[in-house]
């Protein structure tokens, strides 16, 4: 991988920033501004409907964009929903099941607020029960923790691929194998992990994987969510109107089959091809070479932080075990007093506070102000890596 | 919340947004719009006495008061935390007495 050559790519680095903060968005390649800029400019118009040329050269591409994403994750392209980010397709799977009093569901204290909020809801609408596995203070789980939570009335488990807060990567084909022995279903938050790891989705074991586009060089305003094909039929899409019909009459309607039933309205046009533009950056790079180069300067940027007096790493030691997401504290530092003075003294950016993960914080690492957290990605270099340890020994 | 403070005969924007937090306690930022450079050496000087110095680097100074965490940039920037009640009202308050020890400072519009 030629770092530098990388960073050519990313116009925004020009301006001298050390950016961290890639587990909340990633920065955007010119060939995504380029796929966003040239639909506007060269073939704006709305899809799947329109006889002229424009409209079909918008379909065409957003098609397409669906099928690399499809590729990327080891799907086939009617699996793939294009939704506005992780966040949705979670909340779309919780409103599009069905839920009966009695019903359990199966979620952890790791995660995001985006697959905890949404199950707690349906507690409260429903009744139903909301079940939920602590993780260590590294963010590792007992799997005996699962097998025990998880039984006939579990309707649906849903858990994060790799914790935003912690960095930790859970054997998520472990739990589905035990959410499918209780015929429950399994969903995955891959927020953190496609954008850092090789994902085949047949071999995951997962019913449903949500990601976020703009974490993996697309555009804010998109994400993907994972429906297996098996399951169309038992899923209603919860918004309904334009775009995902077959047919309607005066007094009902008929779906469409794949992706385009969850799609209703307009979708984000621009913002898919961009997604697709990214994805197909990132498979022309290698998810294996971007893994190896983060993992490398991961344990760089660790070793450097665990050499200045004081400052404590938050999760895994084993860098095998966890992504570039590096959570830390600092005595006599609050976490956002970390962030600010990063910011000014160097021009780094870093994300502080508690990370969408109020429970973690409150329950797991008794952290009431959270941390601060760098998370790492392949354009980054290891010479900022070397700024990074720098400027936190001058500060501290 | 959008301010505007007049210095040196001025007007400028001063903006108070609120950063992540947990519980009664909010945590500000508050930018003045315009460049700026603080000078830290002399606004620690003229700081109200219950400030107590904690870091005074050449770009930025922590000070404290007891919950109170205040951070200031040489660029302008100042990050209250733990302010209560949680509102910008009174992270803007509070940040008036930091305001106060910047020259030519006359007061909000």
């Amino acid at each position: 991988m030629d770092i530098e050559k990388i960073r050519n790519d990313f116009k925004i680095l020009d301006k001298g920033v050390i950016y961290l903060d890639s587990a909340a968005t990633s920065l955007t390649p010119d060939c995504v501004v380029n796929a966003v800029i040239g639909y506007y400019n060269d073939y704006n118009a709305n899809i799947e409907r329109g006889v002229y040329s424009f409209s079909q050269e918008a379909s065409k591409e957003y098609e397409e964009a669906h099928q690399k994403v499809a590729h990327f994750l080891g799907a086939s392209e009617e699996e793939i929903v294009f939704t506005k980010n992780c966040t949705y397709g979670i909340n779309l799977v919780a409103n599009a099941l069905k839920f009966k009093k009695g019903d359990n569901i199966v979620t952890t204290l790791l995660e995001h607020h985006s697959n905890y909020l949404p199950w707690l809801r349906l507690r409260d609408r429903y009744g139903v029960e909301v079940k939920r596995i602590k993780p260590s203070k590294e963010g590792f789980f007992n799997l005996k923790d699962f097998k025990e939570a998880i039984d006939s009335n579990t309707k649906i488990v849903a858990v994060t691929h790799v914790s935003n807060c912690l960095g930790t990567i859970i054997p998520v084909f472990e739990i589905s194998e035990i959410a499918h022995k209780n015929n429950a279903l399994f969903l995955v938050d891959g927020a953190q992990s496609a954008p850092h790891f090789s994902i085949n989705l047949k071999e995951l074991g997962c019913d449903f994987f949500s990601c976020s586009g703009h974490k993996m060089l697309g555009p804010t305003g998109t994400g993907v969510l994972y429906i297996k094909k098996e399951l169309w039929d038992k899923i209603e899409p919860f918004e309904i109107g334009g775009g995902m019909i077959k047919s309607v009459d005066i007094d009902d309607f008929t779906t469409a089959d794949g992706w385009e039933k969850f799609e209703a309205g307009t979708p984000n046009i621009a913002g898919g091809i961009g997604l697709g533009a990214a994805v197909e950056y990132l498979n022309k790079i290698d998810m294996k070479n971007i893994e190896e180069y983060e993992r490398k300067l991961t344990i760089k940027m660790m070793e450097g932080m665990k050499k200045i007096k004081n400052l404590i790493i938050l999760g895994p030691d084993d860098p095998e075990k966890r992504t570039g997401v590096i959570p830390f504290k600092v005595p006599n530092m609050s976490p956002h007093e970390i962030a600010f003075v990063l910011d000014e003294v160097a021009n780094i950016a870093i994300r502080s506070g508690l990370h969408c993960c109020h429970p973690l914080h409150n329950s797991v690492l008794n952290e009431p102000d959270g941390t601060a957290r760098a998370s790492l990605y392949f354009y980054n270099s290891e010479e900022e890596v070397d700024i990074f340890i720098q400027t936190l020994k001058e500060v501290m | 919340m959008v301010k505007r403070i007049k210095l040196n005969g001025e007007e400028i924007k001063l903006t108070i947004k609120d950063l992540c937090h947990k519980g009664d306690f909010g945590n500000y930022k508050i930018t003045i719009e315009k460049n700026i450079t603080f000078d830290l050496d002399l606004m620690s000087k003229k700081l109200q006495k219950e400030f107590k110095i904690d870091k005074l680097h050449k770009l930025f100074m922590i000070i404290k008061k007891t919950p109170i965490s205040i951070s200031i940039a040489r660029h302008g920037k100042i990050m209250i935390e733990k302010v209560d009640p949680d509102t910008p009202e009174k992270a803007l308050e509070i940040a008036k007495t930091i305001l106060e020890t910047i020259p030519g400072y006359e007061g909000i519009v």
